[in-house]
């Protein structure tokens, strides 16, 4: 299947050519024979793909920062097992995701709620109306009221475009699970959101 | 969070709607493609969902993107080349290594090899002796000879195999070998109790006790 392209691929900063799923493969396959330079390619496409992933399962930037290392020290590590039986991408943010979540159950600490004040301000009136720069940021604010597991789904969806049957092999679930996990999820984005943003959903 | 499955068989309406976030994003297949886009010609109730997901999608990519830039990938590098440099240069299995040599058994083989280089080394006496082609008239006369072997799980990080050999005041003499094992020299009254307090490290996969010649 032909690798989507998302905002990911359109937008986050790059030092490369753009790369297609057999162009990942190859590079994997070449950091696997101990191609630094192939691997040093890899490394600078899945950085910030994977910033991006782990900063909404772990919130603490250290904590990231951490797992992005170990998780891109680990695809060095194990490139030779790399079986292409899976896109470069879902073995990838699979070893993200198993990463991220042990780091969250272990180590993650709360952090402030930075949607309180604009679900304060959701009464009735003229401030109902939300900028554009506060919806979004009561956006995000609503992601971390769901679960780990949850906001994983709503980010490869949405953030990555990324196909519910690869969020499975990501998330080593059943695709109905998936399919379920986004639909509470929804639920609960609606609920922790503003009135006019929820009536989106 | 509930993790209780919801039925999605059986409803040809809830099924396409549980799919309209990957419609939206363009990460359907285009079989299921064609089937919600017949199935939106026909049902207003999908055709609205699916008008709330596209600015859901829209308003999601660009909340990400205002959040800032996930930076950091120079320092990240760097960080990856020290740690890498800590390790062995890989040597690839050839593309025609049969299945029992690919990883899975890899750690298994690699332990008995390892093994194997102990037994043989206890027999010739001299397997970790160092034999240098060239010898300068300036080089300094080694002063310890190793006079044990270890080896580390593999994903043992460089700061605590450091640790553990600080532990047992024990000095790398050499490797890693092929087998990725270490030759340290401990002191000789000492060296048992080492290397038992080192095997029952969870990083330590052998430690042997080896007699130079």
């Amino acid at each position: 299947m032909e690798r989507r392209r998302s905002v990911a691929d359109e937008e986050e900063p790059r030092t490369v050519a753009p790369a297609g799923a057999a162009h990942e493969e190859g590079l994997l396959r070449r950091a696997a024979r101990g191609e630094l330079r192939a691997f040093e390619e890899l490394y600078r496409i899945y950085h910030p793909r994977l910033a991006r992933f782990v900063g909404r399962i772990v919130r603490s930037p250290e904590l990231v920062e951490e797992v992005v290392d170990d998780t891109l020290l680990a695809v060095w590590r194990r490139a030779d097992s790399y079986n292409g039986a899976s896109q470069v991408s879902t073995w990838i943010f699979a070893i993200a995701y198993r990463k991220a979540l042990k780091a969250f159950r272990r180590l993650d600490e709360p952090m402030e709620d930075r949607t309180e004040d604009i679900r304060a301000d959701d009464q009735p009136g003229p401030e109902q109306a939300l900028g554009r720069v506060q919806a979004r940021a009561a956006l995000l604010g609503a992601m971390e009221h769901l679960s780990p597991e949850h906001r994983a789904v709503v980010h490869l969806t949405y953030f990555h475009g990324i196909g519910y049957r690869e969020i499975a092999e990501i998330l080593a679930c059943p695709v109905d699970t998936v399919k379920t996990r986004m639909f509470h999820a929804r639920r609960r984005l609606k609920a922790a959101l503003p009135g006019e943003l929820a009536e989106w959903l | 969070m509930t993790g209780r499955i919801i039925p999605l068989h059986g409803d040809r309406h809830r099924q396409i709607q549980a799919l309209l976030p990957w419609y939206a994003a363009g990460a359907l297949d285009a079989a299921e493609t064609a089937e919600v886009r017949d199935h939106l010609a026909a049902c207003a109730e999908c055709q609205a969902e699916l008008a709330a997901e596209r600015r859901l999608t829209e308003e999601m990519r660009a909340a990400e993107l205002e959040a800032g830039p996930a930076g950091g990938v120079d320092a990240s590098w760097r960080r990856f080349r020290q740690a890498a440099a800590a390790e062995r240069p890989r040597r690839p299995l050839p593309a025609f290594a049969p299945g029992w040599l690919r990883p899975g058994w890899l750690p298994l083989a690699f332990a008995a090899q390892a093994c194997a280089l102990v037994v043989v080394g206890a027999f010739l006496g001299r397997t970790f002796a160092p034999a240098p082609a060239y010898h300068a008239l300036s080089a300094p006369v080694p002063v310890r000879q190793g006079n044990a072997v270890v080896v580390f799980r593999p994903e043992t990080p460089e700061r605590t195999l450091r640790q553990i050999l600080v532990s047992g005041r024990a000095r790398l003499v050499d490797g890693p070998t092929d087998a990725n094992a270490y030759v340290i020299a401990t002191d000789e009254a000492e060296r048992a109790a080492v290397l038992a307090r080192f095997r029952a490290r969870p990083e330590v996969v052998l430690a042997e006790p080896v007699d130079p010649p």
